[in-house]
C-alpha cells in the first residue's frame, strides 16, 4: 500500500476525487435547499451565508445543485466503467489468449469502434433513444469497452507463454481458471489504470452532452447543463460558472492523475 | 504494395459496414418521417402520398439500396427541416469544420512539440513537474469550458477577436483567421497535451537507446543529438496517435461549433438531432464516419512510408 501513497500523482488525484465524492456523499443525506426550487428574488445572488456558493439565474441554490449533479456524473462514471470492464475484459481475454482468427476479428471490431469520435457515437444513440441517463450509459460503455479490451488483450498476449501460466496449464487448470485466477490478477494495475482514465472520459463526455442539451434534461442538474446556463452570465455573475467548472475539472483531473500515478508505480 | 492493397480493401469494407450500421441504427428511430414533415395535423391522404414518394413503405433492404445508390452519387435527399438538398447543406458547412479542424491540429503541433521536448528535458526537475501537471490539466479541462473562458477573456474583457460567427476564407483571410482562431485554440488545448505526453515519453525512451550512446561518445553536441537524431525518431510514434487526435479534434469541433455558433458540420449535426431531420442526420453520420476511416487509412500509409519495418508485422 505504501508504494501507492508515496506517489505524488496518485495521492493528489485521490485528494481531488475525495473532495468531489464527499460533497456528493453529503448530498445523499443533507441538501441545503431543494435543488430545483426556483426563487426569483434570489436570482444570481452571490456567495452568502445562506447560499454558500450563491444562486443561479433562477435563484436555485448552486451548492445543492452541485451536490445532486455530481452524484449523476459519479454514478454514470461508475456504471459505465463497470459495464465496460464486464464486457471489454472477456473480449480482450479471448482475443489475447486464443490469438489467431478470433483475435483478428475481435480486434478489427474494437479498433473500428475506437477510431470513432466518442461524441459521435453518443449523439447517434441520443438521436435514436432520446436524451436520457440510459442512452448516455450505453454510449459511454461503447466508448469505454474498447479500452479495456485492448489493455487486457495486450496483457494476455505478453503473459500467455510465461512460465507461471504454462505450469498451471501443465497441472491441468482450466482455461477460465487461468484467465480469471492467474493472468487477470497479474495485469490488475493496467486494468485499474484503464478504469481510472475511462472514468475521467465518461465524466467529461457526460458534461459535453449535457452542455449541448442532449444529456441530462432540465430541471435535473448536471455539470454540463449548469455550465451552459452560466455561460451567458459569466460577466455579471462569475460565481455561477466558477464552482461547477472547478468541480468538473477536479473530478476529471483527479481520475487522470490517479491513472498517471498507477502507470508510474508499475514502471 | 501488398500491404497497401490489403489496407485499402479493409478500409473499403469498413466504409460499407459504416453505411449499413448508420442506416440500420436510424431505422429504430421512433416517429413517422411523413408526420415530421407535414406536422401532426396532416391529412391521411397526404401522408400516404408522401409515404409513396419517399418509398417509406418499402422493405428495409430496398430502402437501404435506394439510399446507398443515391448516396454514392452524392445525393442524400432533402432535409426535412431546411427543405433543401442535404448535400448542399453539408458542402456549405464543410469549409467551416475543415478550417477549424486543420487550424486546431496545426496549433496542437505548434504548442505540443516544443513543450514535449521541454518536458522530456526536465522530466524529474521541479519545472518538469509543473509542466507535467499543466499537461494533465490541459487533458482534463473540457474543450467547451476552455472555449467559454476564451470567449469571455478575448472577446469581451480584451476585445481582440469577434465572439461569434464565421467568415469564409474567400472573403478575407485575416477575418477568416480571427473568426476561427479562438475555437481552434480551444480544440488544441486538449490535443496538444496529448502530443506533449506522447512525445516526452518517446524522447526519454529514445535517449536510452544504443545509437544515442554511440553518437554521444563521438562528442556530438547535446542539442544536435536531440534535434538531428532523437527528435526525428521520437516523432514516429507521435504520428500513430494522429488518427486519435483527428478523431478528438473532429469530435471536439461538434461541441466547439456550438459554443462559438459556427455554422459547421457539428452545428448541423446537433440541430438535425433536435429537429429529427433524418436524411440530414443519416448523411452527416455517414459523412463523418467516412472522414474518420479515410484519415485513419492515410495515417497508416504515412506511418508505413516513414518506418518500413512495420510492413513485416
Amino acid at each position: 500500500m505504501s508504494v501507492y501513497f508515496k506517489n505524488k500523482s496518485f495521492v493528489l488525484g485521490l485528494i481531488f476525487i475525495s473532495l468531489v465524492f464527499s460533497l456528493s456523499f453529503v448530498g445523499l443525506f443533507y441538501l441545503p435547499y431543494d435543488p430545483n426550487q426556483i426563487d426569483i428574488a434570489a436570482k444570481l445572488q452571490g456567495v452568502s451565508r445562506s447560499h454558500l456558493l450563491g444562486c443561479d439565474n433562477l435563484g436555485r441554490d448552486i451548492l445543492s445543485r452541485l451536490m445532486v449533479g455530481s452524484r449523476i456524473s459519479i454514478s454514470l462514471g461508475f456504471l459505465s466503467v463497470a459495464l465496460s470492464f464486464l464486457i471489454g475484459t472477456p473480449l480482450g481475454a479471448i482475443a489475447g489468449y486464443k490469438g489467431g482468427k478470433s483475435d483478428e476479428v475481435l480486434m478489427k471490431f474494437i479498433d473500428t469502434l475506437m477510431s470513432f469520435p466518442g461524441i459521435l457515437l453518443a449523439l447517434m444513440l441520443v438521436a435514436v433513444l432520446g436524451p436520457s441517463f440510459t442512452s448516455m450509459l450505453i454510449a459511454l460503455t461503447l466508448m469505454g469497452l474498447p479500452r479495456f479490451a485492448r489493455v487486457v488483450r495486450g496483457g494476455f498476449l505478453s503473459n500467455r507463454n510465461k512460465t507461471y501460466v504454462l505450469s498451471s496449464k501443465a497441472r491441468g487448470a482450466s482455461t477460465s481458471r487461468i484467465i480469471w485466477n492467474h493472468i487477470l490478477p497479474h495485469i490488475s494495475i493496467d486494468i485499474l489504470n484503464t478504469a481510472s482514465i475511462t472514468f475521467a472520459t465518461s465524466v467529461m463526455s457526460e458534461a459535453g452532452l449535457s452542455y449541448l442539451g442532449l444529456g441530462i434534461q432540465p430541471p435535473n442538474p448536471s455539470f454540463g447543463q449548469m455550465l451552459s446556463g452560466a455561460q451567458s452570465y459569466i460577466l455579471i455573475a462569475p460565481h455561477y460558472i466558477v464552482s461547477p467548472a472547478l468541480l468538473l475539472i477536479l473530478l476529471v483531473l483527479g481520475f487522470n492523475l490517479i491513472g498517471d500515478g498507477l502507470r508510474e508505480i508499475q514502471q | 504494395m501488398l500491404y497497401l492493397s490489403r489496407k485499402l480493401l479493409s478500409t473499403l469494407i469498413t466504409i460499407i459496414l459504416a453505411a449499413v450500421v448508420t442506416f440500420l441504427v436510424f431505422q429504430i428511430l421512433p416517429g413517422d418521417p411523413a408526420l415530421v414533415i407535414l406536422g401532426p395535423n396532416a391529412d391521411p391522404a397526404q401522408i400516404a402520398n408522401l409515404h409513396q414518394s419517399m418509398n417509406l413503405d418499402g422493405s428495409a433492404v430496398s430502402r437501404f439500396l435506394t439510399w446507398v445508390s443515391a448516396a454514392a452519387k452524392g445525393d442524400f435527399g432533402t432535409s426535412y427541416r431546411y427543405g433543401t438538398s442535404v448535400t448542399g447543406l453539408i458542402n456549405n458547412a464543410f469549409g467551416v469544420t475543415l478550417s477549424l479542424g486543420l487550424l486546431g491540429l496545426l496549433l496542437s503541433v505548434i504548442i505540443g512539440i516544443p513543450f514535449g521536448v521541454l518536458l522530456a528535458k526536465q522530466k524529474s526537475k521541479g519545472k518538469g513537474m509543473v509542466l507535467s501537471f499543466f499537461s494533465q490539466l490541459g487533458l482534463s479541462a473540457p474543450n467547451f469550458l476552455v472555449g467559454i473562458l476564451l470567449i469571455s477573456l478575448f472577446t469581451v474583457q480584451i476585445p481582440l477577436f469577434p465572439s461569434m460567427g464565421y467568415i469564409p476564407f474567400s472573403s478575407s483571410i485575416s477575418a477568416w483567421f480571427a473568426s476561427i482562431f479562438l475555437p481552434a485554440l480551444s480544440l488544441a488545448v486538449g490535443s496538444s497535451a496529448v502530443i506533449v505526453r506522447y512525445l516526452s515519453t518517446s524522447i526519454i525512451e529514445q535517449n536510452e537507446m544504443d545509437y544515442v550512446r554511440t553518437i554521444r561518445a563521438t562528442g556530438e553536441k547535446e542539442s544536435l543529438i536531440l534535434y538531428k537524431h532523437v527528435l526525428r525518431n521520437s516523432l514516429i510514434p507521435v504520428i500513430t496517435i494522429f488518427g486519435m487526435l483527428l478523431s478528438e479534434v473532429l469530435g471536439g469541433s461538434i461541441i466547439i461549433e456550438n459554443v462559438f455558433s459556427l455554422p459547421g458540420i457539428g452545428k448541423l449535426l446537433t440541430s438535425s438531432i433536435t429537429s429529427r431531420d433524418l436524411p440530414l442526420l443519416q448523411a452527416l453520420v455517414l459523412y463523418l464516419s467516412i472522414i474518420v476511416i479515410v484519415c485513419n487509412f492515410l495515417v497508416d500509409v504515412v506511418y508505413q512510408l516513414l518506418d518500413p519495418r512495420i510492413r513485416l508485422e
